[in-house]
């Protein structure tokens, strides 16, 4: 077995990872970040060529179950409502995610206190508001400032994504019903900046961005990275995080040729989303920590939240050019965001308006078989051409609750290319979910009759939308009750850090990627400021 | 289509004859001529996109012939909707390769007007929609909608919410 030191090693190159990576070695840290899967193959992104529907579900699918690459892990998902959808690879979820951008709201972190459910966060809206501001100008993000749906302040540096003829459409239904709505705020570039060219509207964000105008931490944060000294090793999958006593003291990972190696370091941060980390963690037990590392809340791998979601979709009779623009969203709206005792649940959702892309993805059975028009047969000719170009359709964030039974394990009997167990969900969506979701889409349904749709199409409950991972190793200031402190920083393992999605307390109504990349600021910043493991901590072995 | 097993002159490692018949059969089905586009054999599915479609998609190549293997021909209407209700995910299947195929063919695309996801570019520009004057106007005019917080850390680091 190799071995090698590093100032900090961090588990994972996805969006957490880029962006910590990023920062550590901008300050003059020495960082080694391991990463299971590759680069992305960008020659894979076939937005101009005819074959892009029969191609783009292939090397860009989303599920690692379905994908089964290598650097992919298997995720039983047999007990849980929702699968899980992931990429590993260098820059992570952001490399499929459809970068709608948006922060969460003053009251999203306050939910215990508002509603008398879940918990408060151990930070404020305050406290990040600054680190979204970075997360935007580093992510090249577009929108408008001044959405009345959050404090005032600065907005993203880029100027929104063009409305379209659709979002137009939607927008006026919405004054009409006197309902909040605001330009579509996207990690997607409008204009040449830093690394990112501007957006062309294909509408195959999630399938390979072939412009680089969409922002994914391998454009945006590893190259940089690189170039200041990141060791960022690919094909290096993580076993365990070492540990001696209540210290971390590096982590052993196994390459692609099956060789095991061992990373000694002063810091271990993880940064394998909201599964991987969990599942690297109970890998770790020993019998000092039989439960897995960090665990004495026993809260590690609990408190699971995927964000249940919506789909809605209009039919118009004018063609409002939907197959294509930024996807992302053209406009968003947060009108029946916050809680309203009147209707009978908590919390609420966020809706963005999306394209609907090509004429072979209209004949697939999600949303569209919802639709009383059939699809094949005699019919197959005149439902085809109704739908392309005149289907706009809303995407429902709806806020999810923790709930401890809502857990990631190890498999007993999955194991991923190298013999290591892969993850096991048991997920329900809950009642207030339930609610929740049938009072949005029946207002999204009302939203289409009022702009003159023809036909609304609610998309049924759909397994496949696990894209936000949250929760599974909460963040608080009580060690009985969380995993880490606000900083992300392990309360029994005071060199272990989390920095990805799993220490979120809720999850908001909105897509996560805003608050993620905001969340991994402020931790690194804290990381430095707190000289937890400046240069000279490190060379007199006063590191924390 | 008519072709028989000497002279089709089409790959045979792709589909042997009797499945290319198999394809046209369901293709006319499931696309059949009489609306206002090509028809799946007018699109040439069975003869030549289908071959493209594999090429393709590989993965898809076997699950596809065995579900040709079982299709019922003579009656491929009462099949396909048999499968629609009884196996949605092999119907799934079926359909993705065949509309998949068709889709392939210019014909199909040009009677859809469809050029792909081709794009419009944009720059950024300022748009009317959003200035002064523009559709944002009533949103901003009723103000914040958010619920605001008081909140300060306690002295102990605990959480001390009061909003
Ligand atoms: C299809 C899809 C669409 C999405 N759309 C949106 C959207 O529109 N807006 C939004 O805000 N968010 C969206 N998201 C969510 C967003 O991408 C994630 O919230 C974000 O990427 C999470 O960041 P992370 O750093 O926690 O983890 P990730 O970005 O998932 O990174 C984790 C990394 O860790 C690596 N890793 C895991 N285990 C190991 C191991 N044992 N050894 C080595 N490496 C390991 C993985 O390979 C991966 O690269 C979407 C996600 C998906 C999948
Ligand atoms: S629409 Fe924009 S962000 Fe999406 S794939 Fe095309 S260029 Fe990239």
């Amino acid at each position: 077995m190799s071995t090698d030191q590093a100032d900090v090693v961090i588990v994972g190159a996805g969006l957490a990872g880029g962006i910590t990576a990023a920062t550590l070695t901008a300050a003059g840290l020495h960082v080694v970040c391991l990463e299971q899967g590759g680069w992305p193959d960008y020659d894979k992104a076939r937005a101009d060529f005819p074959d892009y529907e029969v191609t783009a579900d292939r090397y860009w699918a989303r599920d690692p179950n379905t994908r089964r690459a290598e650097a992919d892990y298997p995720v039983d998902d047999t007990d849980s409502d929702i699968s899980a959808l992931m990429w590993n690879g260098v820059g992570g979820g952001t490399v499929l995610y459809s970068a709608k951008w948006h922060r969460m709201t003053p009251g999203d972190f306050r939910v215990r206190s508002h509603d008398g459910v879940a918990d408060d966060w151990p930070l404020s809206y305050e406290d990040l508001e600054p680190y979204y501001v970075e997360a935007e100008r580093q992510l090249g993000v577009s929108g408008l400032a001044g959405n009345p749906a959050y404090p005032a302040g600065e907005g993203p540096p880029n100027p929104p994504v063009p409305i379209r003829a659709a979002g137009r459409r939607m927008a006026k239904a919405l004054n009409e019903l006197g309902w909040h709505w605001w330009p579509g705020g996207n990690a997607i570039s409008t204009r040449d900046y830093r690394m990112l060219s501007p957006c062309r509207q294909h509408g195959t964000c999630m399938s390979g961005c072939p412009e680089g105008a969409k922002a994914s931490t391998d454009l945006t944060h590893w190259p940089a990275a690189i170039d200041r000294g990141a060791d960022l090793r690919t094909g290096a999958r993580v076993t365990r995080v070492l540990v001696r006593g209540d210290r971390a003291t590096g982590v052993e990972y196994v390459d692609r040729e099956g060789r095991l190696h061992k990373v000694e370091a002063r810091a271990v941060i993880m940064c394998a989303n909201g599964i991987g980390t969990p599942r690297i963690l109970l890998l770790s037990a020993t019998s000092e920590h039989p439960d897995g590392l960090a665990n004495s809340s026993g809260l590690l791998g609990k408190r699971l939240m995927m964000h249940p979601f919506g789909a809605v979709a209009g039919i118009f009779d004018e063609d409002l050019a939907t197959h294509s623009g930024s996807w992302g969203q053209q406009i968003q709206t947060m009108h029946f965001y916050e809680s309203d005792p009147a209707r009978g649940f908590v919390r609420g959702a966020k809706w963005g308006l999306q394209p609907t892309g090509g004429p072979l993805g209209l004949t697939r059975s999600y949303p569209w078989g919802q639709s009383p028009e059939p699809m094949w047969f005699e019919n197959f000719h005149d439902t085809l051409a109704s739908r392309l170009g005149h289907a706009p359709m809303w995407s429902l964030i709806a806020e999810d609750l923790p709930h401890e039974h809502n857990t990631v394990t190890l498999s007993s009997d999955l194991a991923d290319s190298d013999g290591l167990p892969g993850a096991r969900l048991a997920y329900t969506v809950d009642e207030n979910s339930k609610r929740l979701m049938d009072f949005h889409v029946a207002r999204a349904v009302e939203s289409f009759e009022v702009a003159g749709a023809r036909e609304t199409i609610v998309g049924p409950h759909v397994r496949a939308s696990g894209w936000h991972l949250m929760g599974t190793a909460v963040m608080g200031d009580d060690p009985a009750r969380s995993v880490t402190d606000r900083f992300g920083r392990a309360h029994d393992i005071p060199n272990l850090f989390i920095f990805d999605s799993s220490t979120w307390v809720t999850s908001g109504g909105v897509n996560p990627a805003a608050t993620q990349a905001a969340l991994a600021l402020w931790s690194s910043d804290a990381f430095l400021r707190q000289g937890q493991l400046s240069r000279r901590d490190l060379r007199t072995g006063a590191a924390a | 289509m008519t072709t028989s097993p000497e002279s089709s002159g089409l790959d045979q490692t792709v589909l042997t004859d009797e499945e290319r018949e198999a394809v046209y059969l369901i293709g006319e089905t499931l696309i059949p001529e009489g609306g206002s586009g090509p028809s799946a054999d007018q699109a040439a599915v069975a003869t030549q996109f289908i071959d493209r479609f594999f090429e393709l998609r590989p993965d898809l190549h076997s699950g596809f012939r065995e579900l040709l293997a079982e299709a019922d021909l003579k009656r491929p209407r009462e099949w396909c909707e048999r499968l629609e209700r009884q196996r949605p995910a092999d119907f799934s299947t079926l359909t993705f390769v065949i509309a998949g195929a068709y889709l392939l063919s210019p014909k199909a695309r040009g009677w859809l007007k469809y050029e792909g996801q081709v794009g419009e570019y944009q720059d950024g520009s300022p748009q009317p929609e959003y200035a002064e004057g523009g559709l944002l106007d009533p949103v901003i005019a009723r103000g914040p909608i958010y619920r605001a917080t008081t909140w300060t850390r306690d002295g102990t680091g605990g959480a001390a919410a009061t909003g």
